[in-house]
């Protein structure tokens, strides 16, 4: 009987946790100002809140001018910075504040910010934000992390997707030109609504320069003909060697309209590996070294030397291995994917793009969206990836 | 007469809580039938285990032909002692022959295997003893008393001086221990010299030449069987009162002994 | 002899006869696989390549014979710098691992026992993980693997250790401790592996593969591997007195301790070469001594060369599984545990659980 008793105790103790989940997830977000709170968090919550719907497809309500931004993944620094909007963020990922010399440049005062990790699957510590009263966060579809800022009332927002917007290769190739536009910018969109009217003029400005820049490519590469094609390959580097690649999706359009042809296996997850024997099979013109993984400038190096038994790579070859450039952030995420696919293009397609000067055509960027003047050596050093990994302090 | 086994003021213990045995004195010569007799938990075993070196006295020494058995190495004592735990299954089905087979082991190096040679000795000790028809049959599959056999003929196979037997009889039906005893008796008869321990009284009368009594305080008595096998000397070891009967069937005429049940 | 006796007599001949010649056809089978499928591997992939070039490359190269090259330097590449070592490395981890296996489970007298029951393989997880997340090159990460898989072993070994002697219990539960504690260790690295890139790329070499596999990996690898393959080849016979158990072996004059220490170090030395090179390759340990028992036995003195022969060809077919289904580099850690797990459960349900 007192057996009996223990076990219903015992099984009654550990459901509680799981009412209590549900209760909080019920718990509709407007009753925030409802809540006894601080004096300083109960300004900022009397001020105005709207709904919106995140890329996600999720609803969230947030604050209607945020001040005090969490900005958690990867390119979403660099997206609120063009936005003129730095100085809303309190908080964001580690790696920002050390590891990117352009962006110290461009906002010294980015070292200073409260640095972070995150990422895709990593758990968040929820103390962290309230403490800060952040009062809306930029961060990764992650379900599981997503419900924790649920419970504690704050707004977050899912602004890039981890997941590929297309399901399978067929898909993006029936991608439409205005169709790729709108999945390039909406990202950088959506934020410009939160931050308002002249970041929402920013974002227009940019949107013009993207269209017009995405036009001129577009132009001159539609007609190419498969064989007129350039084959290219975009590894990431474990170890020593870049046989981690990316599976086909929207890359491979975004190489097509500069007159490439991406190789890659079309099988899922984020990095999926190939044999050496694939890629000697492929033999791709260009090889594209993304700046994921280890040294990527080390493993082109070791590719490169004397003997080297990736020698007979007609890329290696041609010395057509290339480090995806890094400024404020890579490339080729963040707003300046248009930048950087200008960048390929006169890579891939050479002689079609020769009257572009790349230096000019990355100060101008710089100049016209992040207000700050480089100079050519500064646009070259960002062309070779200007990124220093600096190991992070522990949070404390 | 050649003392093959001295063992002086030994004591033994596992840890602090006192000894399992102490003060045991115990000598044997070449040729005796040695039973050691005593209650569970009197010792016996680790007696036995004692003697070939597998556990450390706590005081006093062991002699085997004169020399201390801590002096030998393992190789030298495994030549010189051999013992017959009680049979047990293999964790692989090993041929009967290839277990004999194993009994050579003191006679190979560190990395080699048995020759032919080695091979038809063991086979031949196997016909001796009766089982050379089990040779091929796997250890596992064949009955208590065959492997019991298969484990005496092993020892045999280190053509060792001193064979000890760890009651290889316990869990045998009668057929298999009259089987057992015989195989004991011929190996003494021979000139074995043989210490066993062992949980039936009765066998004694019929292989042992010499036993000792081992009881929980110790060892009661040793020496020839007639002089040790007595009711008042059982009684004392076995901590019940004990009776010895003669009897009769036909032409054979035996000694045996019983706990008094009213 | 009466006729009936002398009939009977023939025909136990003739059996031992048919069975003499089942068992050399039997040998010739398993001695000729591994070099069958080497030389198979070396024909067979995504780039593809005539075979009568495959032949010529080879024969410049090992035969110093003079074919005009009619083949790019790829090709040449793929055939002496990928498909070759990595064939001979997966014929030389097959084959180590399978008698490691074997050689443990006469140890530990139970045919369950995997070579990484000493926790080697938690170890070089941890080690190969935090190197990984250091950023060392890839020599680092591999010698941060060994290390660490020998420590894993070092402390469970020592853990075992109660009057000079390691018993096979004590070896066993020390083994799970220690294996436990570095898969905590091995979650905390993950955990501070911190960005994106460094997760990925621990995961996957976890999961194992032979892809990076190049001849200066093989150079390094196949010292220690060879020399602990030897040592264990010449003990195989006291591997029968040792599963007797302890205590009989060292009544039979075997320096049991002495032969555990040797096989500890001999195994731990082949898995924490073959972690550091090939990531965590499963089941292989496990499932091919059982199998090789139902074919030869378990006399030791036959089982341990057909583990190696067997060993070395099933590990040689999976990789080029691996390799020639897909684009991807499928991990062959993934593949042993799909194949080995269900043909290990049939192994477990065909014996009902005994091995006898």
């Amino acid at each position: 009987m007192l057996k009996k008793l223990i076990l219903s105790l015992l099984i009654i103790t550990l459901t509680l946790p799981l009412f209590s989940c549900t209760t909080s997830t019920t718990t509709p977000p407007t009753k925030i100002s409802e809540q006894s709170v601080s004096t300083s968090e109960a300004d900022q919550l009397s001020a105005e809140t709207r709904e919106m719907t995140d890329l996600a497809g999720r609803k969230v309500v947030i604050p209607i001018d945020p001040q005090r931004i969490a900005a958690m993944t990867g390119p979403s620094y660099e997206m609120v910075f063009m936005l003129g909007g730095q100085n809303r963020i309190v908080m964001t990922k580690s790696g920002h504040t050390t590891n990117y010399p352009v962006a110290l440049l461009t906002n010294p005062d980015l070292a200073n910010y409260e640095g972070i990790g995150a990422n895709p699957s990593s758990s968040v510590n929820i103390e962290e934000y309230l403490k800060r009263e952040i009062d809306l966060v930029i961060y990764y579809l992650n379900d599981n992390e997503l419900e924790k800022f649920e419970a504690a009332q704050i707004p977050a927002v899912v602004l890039t997707l981890t997941t590929s917007v297309f399901d399978s290769v067929e898909d993006v190739k029936n991608m439409t030109l205005d169709e790729y536009i709108y999945n390039s910018t909406a990202a950088v969109g959506m934020l410009a609504d939160i931050f308002g009217a002249d970041a929402i003029a920013e974002y227009e400005d940019w949107k013009k320069y993207n269209e017009e820049k995405i036009y001129m490519l577009y132009e001159r590469t539609q007609d190419l003909t498969d064989d007129q094609l350039s084959t290219v390959y975009w590894g990431n580097t474990w170890g020593e060697n870049i046989l981690a690649s990316y599976p086909l999706r929207s890359r491979y359009y975004e190489i097509r309209l500069c007159g490439g042809l991406l190789l890659g296996p079309e099988a899922g997850g984020n990095f999926p590996e190939i044999t050496a024997e694939q890629l000697f099979a492929w033999d791709p013109e260009i090889i594209l070294v993304d700046n994921h993984g280890n040294y990527p400038e080390l493993v082109i190096k070791d590719m490169n030397k004397e003997g080297s038994k990736w020698a007979s790579l007609q890329a290696v070859q041609n010395q057509q291995l290339h480090r995806i450039p890094a400024g404020v952030f890579f490339l080729d995420k963040g707003t300046t994917t248009t930048l950087m696919l200008i960048w390929l293009a006169t890579i891939i397609q050479p002689e079609l793009f020769s009257d572009i000067n790349i230096i000019d055509e990355i100060k101008y960027y710089y100049k016209e969206f992040y207000e700050f003047d480089l100079t050519d050596e500064q646009a070259q050093k960002i062309i070779d990836g200007w990124y220093e990994r600096i190991s992070d302090e522990p949070d404390t | 007469m050649i003392t093959k086994l001295k063992i002086e003021n030994a004591s033994f213990g596992y840890n602090e809580h006192g000894n399992v045995w102490e003060n045991i004195n115990i000598q044997v010569n070449q040729g005796e039938c040695f039973f050691l007799l005593g209650p569970n938990g009197s010792g016996k075993t680790t007696l036995l285990n004692c003697i070939n070196n597998s556990l450390p006295l706590n005081t006093g020494s062991i002699y085997i032909n004169g020399k201390d058995v801590k002096t030998f190495s393992i190789t030298e004592l495994a030549r010189t002692i051999g013992i017959v735990y009680q049979e047990h299954t293999a964790p692989f089905p090993y041929s009967s022959l290839e277990v004999v087979r194993m009994g050579r082991t003191p006679y190979l190096g560190m990395f080699e295997s048995p020759s032919q040679r080695d091979t038809d000795l063991a086979y031949s000790i196997m016909e001796q003893l009766g089982i050379a028809h089990l040779a091929n049959k796997s250890y596992t599959h064949i009955s208590g008393g065959e492997r019991q056999l298969v484990l005496i003929a092993r020892t045999l196979c280190q053509e060792p001086e001193i064979i000890l037997f760890d009651e290889p009889t316990s869990h045998l039906d009668f057929k298999n221990q009259a089987l057992i005893l015989e195989t004991i008796k011929k190996l003494s008869e021979n000139g074995m010299t043989i210490i066993m321990s062992s949980h039936f009284p009765n066998h004694v009368w019929k292989v042992g030449t010499h036993a000792a009594l081992l009881g929980f305080n110790g060892m009661v008595v040793q020496g020839l069987v007639n002089d040790v096998m007595t009711e008042a000397h059982l009684t004392n070891t076995y901590g019940v009162d004990v009776k010895i009967y003669q009897a009769n069937s036909g032409m054979n005429e035996k000694k045996f002994c019983e706990p008094n049940f009213i | 002899m009466e006729v009936s006796e002398r009939i009977a007599a023939n025909k136990v001949m003739q059996k031992e006869n048919i069975e003499e010649k089942q068992s050399r056809l039997k040998w010739a089978v398993m001695l000729i696989s591994p070099i069958f499928l080497i030389i198979l591997t070396l024909f067979l992939g995504r780039y593809s390549i005539p075979p009568s070039q495959v032949v010529q490359i080879l024969g410049n190269k090992f035969l110093g014979l003079n074919f005009e090259p009619t083949w790019t330097s790829s090709a040449e590449t793929v055939i002496l710098q990928v498909r070759l070592p990595r064939a001979i490395m997966a014929a030389l981890v097959g084959a180590s691992l399978s008698m490691s296996g074997a050689a443990f489970q006469g140890m530990f007298q139970n045919p369950l026992v995997s070579p990484f029951i000493l926790g080697v393989s938690a170890g070089a997880s941890f080690g190969a993980a935090a190197g990984l997340v250091l950023e060392l090159p890839a020599l680092g990460v591999q010698a941060l693997a060994f290390i660490f898989g020998i420590i894993a072993v070092g402390i469970a070994y020592f853990l075992a250790r109660i009057y000079k002697s390691t018993p096979i219990l004590m070896l066993v539960l020390s083994g799970m401790v220690v294996s436990t504690f570095f898969q905590a260790l091995l979650s905390m690295v993950k955990f501070i592996a911190d960005d994106e890139e460094k997760l990925p790329a621990i995961t996957f070499w976890l999961m194992g593969s032979l892809g990076s596999i190049e001849v200066k990996d093989l150079a390094i690898a196949v010292t220690p591997i060879s020399l602990s393959m030897i040592i264990l080849y010449l003990l195989r016979w006291k591997l029968n007195v040792l599963s007797m158990g302890d205590r009989e072996a060292r009544s039979l004059g075997v320096n049991n301790e002495l032969i555990k220490t040797i096989i500890i170090l001999s195994t731990t030395l082949i898995t924490s070469t073959v972690v550091a090179f090939s990531g965590i390759i499963g089941w292989v340990g496990q499932v091919i001594p059982h199998f090789c028992r139902m074919i030869v036995g378990p006399d030791h003195k036959v089982l341990i060369p057909a583990t190696m022969l067997i060993g070395a060809a099933y590990l040689i077919l999976i990789d080029n599984f691996c390799r020639l289904i897909t684009a991807n580099e499928i991990p062959i850690g993934i593949l042993t545990s799909i194949v080995g797990a269900p043909v290990f459960a049939y192994l477990l349900r065909k014996t009902k659980g005994g091995w006898n």
